[in-house]
């Protein structure tokens, strides 16, 4: 039993390595080749870690094996666009200036009424509104509206935009954020002052960030 | 600078796994070799009628040492077939069935050249 649940503490740990090694893309985001992969280090991990009889060695090199096939592919992606448009194959525009492109339809085995689930899962419930829908290498749809049915920008309005930044994060659960105290520029002392102001310390807040225009949020932990 | 990184992590895994494939295999033809120098050894002298007993307690010994350290990379079920004969070896010599020990042996023969060949790189393996 602790023999497996070691085996079990073992893969864990390198799966975990080998998929942080592999990015941070979520699964309906990976290529092809990224998905695969994930699959089979899935599969290859269960089987050491249940039969004993198996030596972990031979979950552990077919899975180092696979990240170091990912590294090259995703270095051979960076390189040449050539063979990326093999490995990854190339987007598909599904609607062309406003009308549907049935072979390409036929060719990515997609149906309209499929299509027409995509454009919803886009916000475009109408299909008349979409200018292009094009289908990605890791199968997602992107819809570009037409332009009279796009959202009104600020740009539109010839409303110049005050710059806001983000917010930077100075504490979280008590812990202060040193490092974003010295991007912003301030130190332990300002923030001190500063939170004094709503009545305790930094450490007894449960989160404090900062914008661009100097403002504050805080609150503190416990509070219901 | 990542592309850098990135061939140099695929480099190393390369190369250990390699290191490793060359250090097992040496180990495995050393190992083997005695071992079937033990084998070929006992079973003369058991065709010859002589006493096998001090051979099998040497092939016996050789063996465990083996099969410590190659439990690490190869199944346990192939290497306990071996341990169950080499039993039976051991146990027909102490009751003196020799026709019986011939035979075990000749299974043992097969089963550590099995167990050399099936992690050999070779295309047969491959595929």
């Amino acid at each position: 039993m602790l023999l497996v649940l070691i085996r079990t503490l073992v893969l864990y740990i390198l799966v975990l390595f080998v998929m942080r090694g592999m990015g941070k893309r979520e699964i309906s985001q990976m290529q092809p080749y990224e998905l695969a992969i994930s699959i089979m280090i899935a599969d290859l991990a269960a089987t050491p870690m249940a039969e004993l009889g198996i030596p972990i060695i031979y979950g552990i090199i077919p899975i180092l094996g696979l990240l170091t096939m990912h590294i090259l592919i995703s270095m051979i992606n960076m390189k040449s666009l050539r063979l990326r448009q093999f490995i990854c194959g190339k987007p598909t525009i599904l609607i062309y200036r406003g009308k549907i492109d049935e072979n390409a339809l036929k060719k990515e085995n997609i149906t309209i009424n499929e299509l027409q689930e995509r454009l919803r899962g886009n916000n475009v419930a109408n299909i008349s509104d979409v200018e292009y829908a094009i289908l990605e290498t890791s199968g997602q749809v992107t819809v570009v509206p037409k332009p009279e049915k796009r959202l009104v920008t600020l740009e539109d309005l010839n409303i110049e935009a005050k710059y806001q930044g983000i917010p930077y994060e100075l504490v979280i659960d008590g812990i202060i954020m040193d490092n974003n105290l010295r991007k912003i520029g301030k130190n332990y002392k300002w923030l001190k002052k500063e939170i004094e102001k709503f009545g305790y310390k930094p450490e007894e807040a449960l989160l404090i960030t900062v914008d661009a225009n100097g403002n504050i949020f805080a609150q503190k932990k416990g509070v219901k | 600078m990542k592309l850098k990184r990135d061939f140099l992590i695929c480099a190393i895994i390369i190369i250990i796994i390699i290191f490793l494939d060359i250090i097992i295999n040496d180990h495995f033809e050393r190992e083997m070799n005695v071992m079937q120098n033990n084998i070929s050894d006992l079973q003369e002298l058991v065709e010859e009628n002589g006493n096998g007993k001090e051979k099998v307690e040497e092939l016996k010994k050789n063996w465990e040492r083996f099969d410590f350290i190659a439990a690490y990379y190869t199944e346990h079920n192939e290497l306990e077939k071996v341990s169950l004969k080499l039993n039976l070896v051991k146990k027909n010599i102490e009751i003196g069935k020799n026709d019986m020990t011939v035979e075990y042996l000749e299974e043992l023969k097969f089963l550590l050249n099995h167990i050399c060949e099936k992690d050999k790189l070779s295309l047969k393996n491959i595929f």
